[in-house]
């Protein structure tokens, strides 16, 4: 009798090692390599825009197929990284992900209430959304904060047709991501 | 029985229960962390930032980055309306209300996360804005391997089975609170070759 308790005691500790590992360990070194995969498509704070479909499948799975996406690797270890973008009109929406996987901000086009969005990512610690709100610089952008030196920003725009792709794809392509010409400060 | 083959028993059973437990609980098998309304499914916490480790899990494993469901919501159908599943040697019909969001997108995509299916058309999707509606603004797609008028979406030619996946961007408040209230279309099944 004894026996049979240690080896189902054994049992069910393996089975939650197991559980934990398959659940928890596995997923994240998937979401890691997502990101990676992602941050991969350019160079640090340049931005690309994913006019391949074949690379948008790749790159960014499950996204909405009527969408068009730009990504923008940033790292803000040196000096921070601005990003300014003329919205279109229709659906807009940025998103900035660590390497984790994690999604630290994301803001769309009616929260932006202006045709350009323009913004700065700086090391330090992060902030509440009213916090946010409140810290902005005297150009009219918003400062972001992150404890993490790298990750990369997702541009996505809402495309009405197959004939509207193109232009999509020209106008996330003026959008800017490139170091801060004017220091910022974390904090 | 030898302890070798004990330790081995045990180590396969341990493991296999640890595995197929997760997984089950990973694909929205078992547990509370899906929302059926009829046909769709949505993950109640994807994109979320205090998603459980289950969510999170479900999207990794799938190279997903999802956003949360104040921006977009995702709801996906592998069945029809009487729960057969969706293949592309049938034809389907989805009518559906004005759907209280400010856009969406309807689109197949491949059943299996690396499965691959060979479209006919450009065309793979309707959204908000290319749709034909009605004056009341309700709309009616049909979904087949050949051409017909109206809201047509060209089922791949393959044979292959596939889901639906409806995206609702900025969808009302009400429905991000309690999605299970929404009127989503029906996918009714047509006939099959």
């Amino acid at each position: 009798m004894r026996r049979f308790l240690f080896w189902s005691m054994a049992i069910v500790l393996l089975a939650a090692a197991a559980h934990i590992v398959t659940s928890v360990f596995f997923p994240r070194l998937e979401r890691e390599d997502t990101v990676a995969a992602l941050m991969a498509v350019s160079e640090p704070n340049t931005l690309k825009v994913l006019d391949d479909e074949a690379k948008v499948k790749e790159v960014l799975r499950g996204v909405p197929t009527d969408m068009a996406f730009a990504v923008c690797p940033y790292d803000i270890s040196e000096r921070p990284i601005s990003i300014s973008a003329p919205l279109p009109g229709t659906y807009w929406a940025v998103s900035i992900f660590e390497p984790s996987g994690r999604n630290i901000y994301t803001l769309n086009d009616t929260q932006v209430g202006t045709d350009n969005f323009a913004a700065v990512i700086i090391q330090g610690e992060a902030k509440t959304a009213a916090e946010e709100d409140t810290s902005k610089r005297e150009g009219g952008g918003i400062i972001i904060h992150t404890t993490e030196p790298r990750g990369v920003v997702v541009i996505r725009a809402f495309v009405p047709d197959l004939a509207s792709r193109k232009r999509a794809h020209a106008l996330l392509a003026e959008t800017e991501c490139a170091p801060a010409l004017a220091t910022a400060t974390a904090g | 029985m030898t302890p070798i083959i004990r330790i081995t028993i045990f180590a396969l059973v341990g493991c296999a229960i640890g595995y197929f437990s997760a997984h089950y609980v990973i694909s929205g098998q078992l547990g509370d962390l899906t929302i059926e309304n009829g046909s769709w499914k949505l993950w109640k916490k994807a994109g979320h930032p205090d998603a459980d480790p289950y969510t999170k899990a479900h999207f990794s494993l799938r190279r997903e980055l999802p956003l949360s469901s104040f921006e977009q919501m995702t709801f996906s159908a592998d069945t029809d309306f009487n729960g057969g599943p969706l293949s592309s040697v049938c034809s389907y019909t989805l009518a559906s209300a004005p759907l209280p969001a400010r856009a969406w997108g309807l689109s197949i995509q491949p059943r299996g996360d690396d499965a691959q299916i060979t479209l006919i058309s450009k065309r793979t999707s309707f959204n908000a804005n290319n749709v034909v509606r009605d004056p009341q603004g309700n709309f009616q797609l049909v979904l087949s391997d050949s051409a017909r008028p109206g809201n047509w979406l060209p089922l791949p030619a393959d044979g292959a089975e596939f889901k639906l996946v409806l995206t609702l961007i900025n969808a009302d408040r009400k429905i991000i609170e309690d999605p299970g209230s929404m009127k989503l279309p029906d996918i009714r099944l047509e006939g099959c070759r």
